[in-house]
């Protein structure tokens, strides 16, 4: 073995007695076709080790953990498992860890005590052992009382609760979890967290990948992946270290002067609006920055997310857009009006009773839990639904009965990514230049301008599959204003992508605003809510509040609040409601 | 609106010229399948072992015998002593009909007095044996009446004068290397157009489209204009084949080309309709598998129409196979035009045009 010491970057790690290694990679990386998914990825996880690979969508995360789990081979690289190596012994590397992939992975039709049964026979676990296992296993995730139920009429909490049962009976001593807390609640998200530190307690090594920056916090060590290449590996507290004198906190009087100047900056890499007088700025290197607008700047302490940011620096692009014509004002001409909308689907309200209006040059930002109604009012405004009850109008025209006229003066960028994967960029654009009918002269500059405008550059030749999801995003963002559009719609658009596309994909979308374009926009970041002049907070389908961040505050009697703070108060303030009703 | 839909067409042609898998699939369907098929399924009986068990061994004898095998039908495998010898090679397969001659065959042939040979037939497959029996019947007769013909005065009766029309050589092939052809381009049409319009479906672009301007029925031509161009091109390299394979092309050209468009609106109107009933496009591609058999069983392709019963007879006619197939071997088969093809023609429209406005408007319905 060339166990060459230094190898790994984590020797200043410094136990009394280092533990065995359960997963040594070095160089590893996959080739699908001509494209590298993941490359140059060195890591040494010790046994016991809960190890974290952070990343957005398309970061080469699930392929890093296909190959330690031995179901994919490795086109570059040596990586050994459990002392296994990956690719002589794949079978047996399979047989002694628990994988749990992305979304569902067990059988529906089966109940919990089929499923568990399943899980234990194919893994030979001894009799005499399995009974025990499985009232403990069942205990710790709280699913003792549905042992009988199927499946599939599980929440998806207790599923994944499940699916992690199904992957502890066998009491692997290598957990690789695929994105365990994806699509879960909050509740079942930290039972699942639990039902983890009680195996790592149990002497189990863990590796697990998240795109929320904030689960790496629980990691002993993180590894942060990006277009298929590392960023940094470390603790979380080393990987803060590395990033700090790089994180202000600003205070101001003024936020227009300030943006404006953070905008010019060119040492800053992006910024966050906290509160109406506080941003957070990121920096590209650890230097006091000087900006004449600022009342205060301090350094802030650096979450996960800024190390993230700060760590993908070096790769990003500076393709900011001119920022010369941030400074916006919404004119009085309403673009979207919408009276009474109400959406049933059988018994089920998805949207009660929602009243609003949008002006030229305005951003309305959608917020809510999932299932509060935000998706299913864009589709309407859209023209994509007729409402049950009420009536909208988007330049005029009525959705539901001129919705040709509607299509023709929207934009639409949907939750899901939905360009065609098979063809190019170019062809993309194309199409959608011709499915809105400009004229064939105009092609070449309109869709030079879409992507100018949607900061995306078209000498990237290729299928569209072959695209990073921030790159994607764009490209769906150009499609989307070929056309001019009034009104663009976009339906969770920074949903997966990193912190730092998310902060330069809104930059964009302030550029359109300020020239005239009203802009409606759902999200389920928090923090982006800063980034739109009034906000609409949607729960069960109703629109709980509505308004600019200064007057919502001002109506829970709230000063310097975070956006959290305002949202959870109007969660807060409707339960009471209800409470008080029922 | 002309340009919307060309935009639309133009993005199927680049989607499906980028799927190397599906061109495969399609060139592997038209060309592969085909010469199979045809040489695969013809139902022509060919070189049948047959087993002699000759008691008599004359000259009389031996003609008879080389009168048996004379044709391709049959080839001597092996001469028995006794039956029970034959009865093993008939039991282990290795022969497929067994004849025994008599010992006075010879004698009482050449008396001109009546006599009798024994056949066997391997019955298991009825199709093969039928054929079998007819032939040895045939040729035995036919021998008769040869040796017959010097000694005895022509007894009265009736002699059936059989001429065989646009297929001389009685062999299958034709027949099936066209029908082939037409289920072909029939399944594409269905095909193509279901896994197109479903793959935008779960895609999510079909959503895409809908907040453009494209209006539905621009998206339903621009839908289903390239599978009929893709399987009415496919249908190039099958007559290719078909050449090689000695089939008849003759025919007009433009009257195909005519006649199957109104053949392929059934096949795109299914396609369109299993699409807007499914959601993902394995369920697309089973509902077009098991929507396609019941067809190609009442097509006339697989057994004759006229040996089925009468209820389901009235169920072929409903089958637009059953008329493309008609048209196709019509065409290039016998020559025929649009004077004797029409009632087929017509039959297509009536069964196409309901399947076209039902699909249409399933489609308008889900916009």
């Amino acid at each position: 073995m060339k166990n060459r010491p230094g190898r790994t970057g984590f020797r200043f790690q410094s136990r009394r007695v280092p533990l065995p290694l359960v997963i040594e990679a070095e160089g590893l990386g996959r080739r699908f076709g001509a494209r590298t998914v993941l490359e140059g990825v060195s890591i040494g996880v010790r046994q016991g080790e809960v190890f974290g690979v952070v990343g957005p969508d398309g970061a080469g995360k699930t392929t890093l953990l296909q190959i330690l789990a031995g179901i994919l081979r490795p086109s570059f690289g040596a990586c050994r498992v459990l002392g296994e190596d990956v690719r002589r012994r794949a079978d047996r590397v399979q047989a002694k860890v628990g994988y749990m992939s992305q979304g569902f992975s067990l059988y529906d039709q089966l109940t919990v005590a089929e499923n568990i049964s399943f899980a234990a026979g194919i893994r030979d676990v001894p009799k005499a052992a399995f009974a025990a296992r499985k009232t403990q296993l069942l205990n710790m995730a709280g699913l003792e009382r549905f042992e009988a139920r199927r499946e599939g009429a599980l929440s998806g909490g207790m599923r994944k609760k499940l699916a992690l049962c199904a992957n502890l009976i066998h009491e692997p001593p290598l957990l690789i979890l695929d994105e365990p807390s994806l699509g879960v609640d909050p509740l079942s998200r930290r039972e699942l967290w639990r039902m983890l530190e009680g195996a790592k307690a149990a002497g189990r090594s863990i590796i697990f990948a998240t795109s929320y920056m904030d689960e790496a916090d629980g990691s002993d060590r993180v590894l942060l992946l990006r277009d298929g290449r590392p960023l940094a590996i470390g603790s979380p507290a080393e990987l803060r270290t590395s990033a700090r004198q790089r994180v202000y906190r600003v205070t101001t009087a003024d936020p227009t002067a300030l943006e404006n100047q953070l905008t010019d900056s060119a040492a800053v890499l992006s910024f966050q609006k906290r509160t109406l007088g506080e941003y957070r700025v990121q920096l590209s290197e650890a230097a006091q920055p000087h900006f004449p607008a600022a009342k205060t700047a301090e350094i802030a302490e650096p979450t996960m997310e800024d190390v993230f940011t700060v760590a993908s620096a070096p790769l990003g692009r500076s393709s900011s857009p001119s920022a010369a014509s941030q400074n916006r004002a919404p004119s009085s001409e309403i673009l979207v009006a919408a009276q009474a909308i109400t959406q049933r689907f059988g018994d089920f309200v998805a949207v009660d009773d929602v009243s609003l209006e949008i002006k030229a040059g305005e951003v309305l930002g959608l917020l809510g839990p999932n299932g509060a109604g935000k998706t299913t009012l864009i589709r309407i405004l859209c023209g994509l639904l007729s409402p049950t009850e009420g009536r909208a109008q988007v330049a005029g025209f009525d959705v539901a009965r001129q919705s040709d006229q509607v299509r023709a003066t929207i934009g639409y960028v949907s939750q899901k990514f939905s360009l065609f994967t098979d063809l190019t960029s170019q062809e993309n654009l194309s199409f959608f230049t011709r499915a809105y009918g400009v004229a064939p002269a105009e092609v070449t500059s309109r869709i030079a301008w879409a992507c100018e405008r949607a900061g995306f550059h078209l000498g990237e030749e290729g299928l569209v599959r072959n695209l990073s999801s921030a790159l994607r995003q764009r490209l769906a963002l150009a499609c989307a204003i070929v056309h001019r559009p009034r009104v663009l719609f976009l339906d969770e658009p920074t949903s997966g992508v990193d912190p730092l596309s998310r902060f330069r994909f809104w930059r964009l979308i302030s550029t359109l605003a300020a020239e005239g374009v009203a802009v409606i926009v759902s999200t389920h970041y928090l923090e982006e809510a800063t980034y739109c002049d009034r906000l609409g907070l949607m729960m069960d389908g109703r629109m709980i509040a509505l308004g600019s961040l200064a007057m919502l505050e001002a109506e829970l009697g709230l000063k310097g609040a975070r956006v959290e703070d305002v949202f959870m108060g109007f969660i807060d303030r409707e339960r009471k409601k209800l409470t008080r009703a029922a | 609106m002309l340009g919307r839909i060309a935009g639309l067409v133009g993005k199927e042609f680049s989607q499906m010229l980028r799927d190397p898998v599906m061109l495969f699939l399609i060139f592997w369907l038209t060309t592969a399948e085909v010469a199979m098929c045809t040489m695969a399924v013809g139902m022509d009986v060919k070189n049948l072992k047959l087993g002699l068990i000759d008691n008599d061994r004359t000259e009389i004898s031996r003609a008879f015998t080389r009168e048996l095998i004379s044709a391709d039908t049959f080839i001597q495998s092996g001469a028995f002593a006794s039956e029970r010898e034959a009865e093993a090679g008939l039991r282990k397969g290795v022969l497929d009909a067994v004849v025994e001659i008599p010992p006075d065959f010879g004698a009482r042939v050449a008396a001109g007095r009546q006599t009798s040979v024994g056949v066997v037939v391997d019955g298991s497959n009825a199709d093969v044996a039928s054929r079998a029996r007819a032939y040895i019947i045939e040729m035995t007769s036919r021998f008769a009446g040869e040796r017959s013909m010097g000694s005895m005065p022509m007894r009265a009766g009736v002699q059936p004068a059989v001429r065989v029309w646009y297929n001389p050589s009685l062999t299958n092939t034709n027949f099936i290397a066209l029908a082939m052809i037409a289920q072909a381009g029939f399944m594409l049409a269905v095909i193509l157009p279901a896994a197109g319009m479903v793959r935008e479906k779960q895609n999510g672009t079909l959503e895409q489209i809908r907040v453009t301007p494209i209006r539905a029925h621009e998206m339903f031509i621009g839908k289903i204009l390239p599978p009929v161009i893709i399987s009415t091109g496919a249908m190039l390299p099958s007559l290719l084949v078909a050449r090689v394979l000695n089939v008849p092309v003759s025919g007009s050209v433009v009257t195909f080309l005519a006649l199957n468009l109104v053949f392929l609106l059934s096949a795109v109107s299914i396609g369109v309709f299993v699409a807007t009933v499914t959601s993902t496009l394995q369920q697309a591609l089973l509902t077009s598998f098991f929507g396609l058999f019941p067809l190609l069983f009442l097509s006339g392709s697989v057994t004759p129409i006229e040996s089925m019963p009468q209820w389901l007879q009235i169920g072929a006619e409903a089958s637009p196979l059953r008329h493309g197939i008609a048209i196709v071997t019509g065409l290039f088969l016998k020559g025929a035009g649009m004077d004797e093809l029409w009632p087929h023609a017509a039959a297509l429209a009536a069964i196409g045009v309901p399947l076209f406005a039902l699909s249409w408007f399933l489609f308008r319905r889900q916009w």
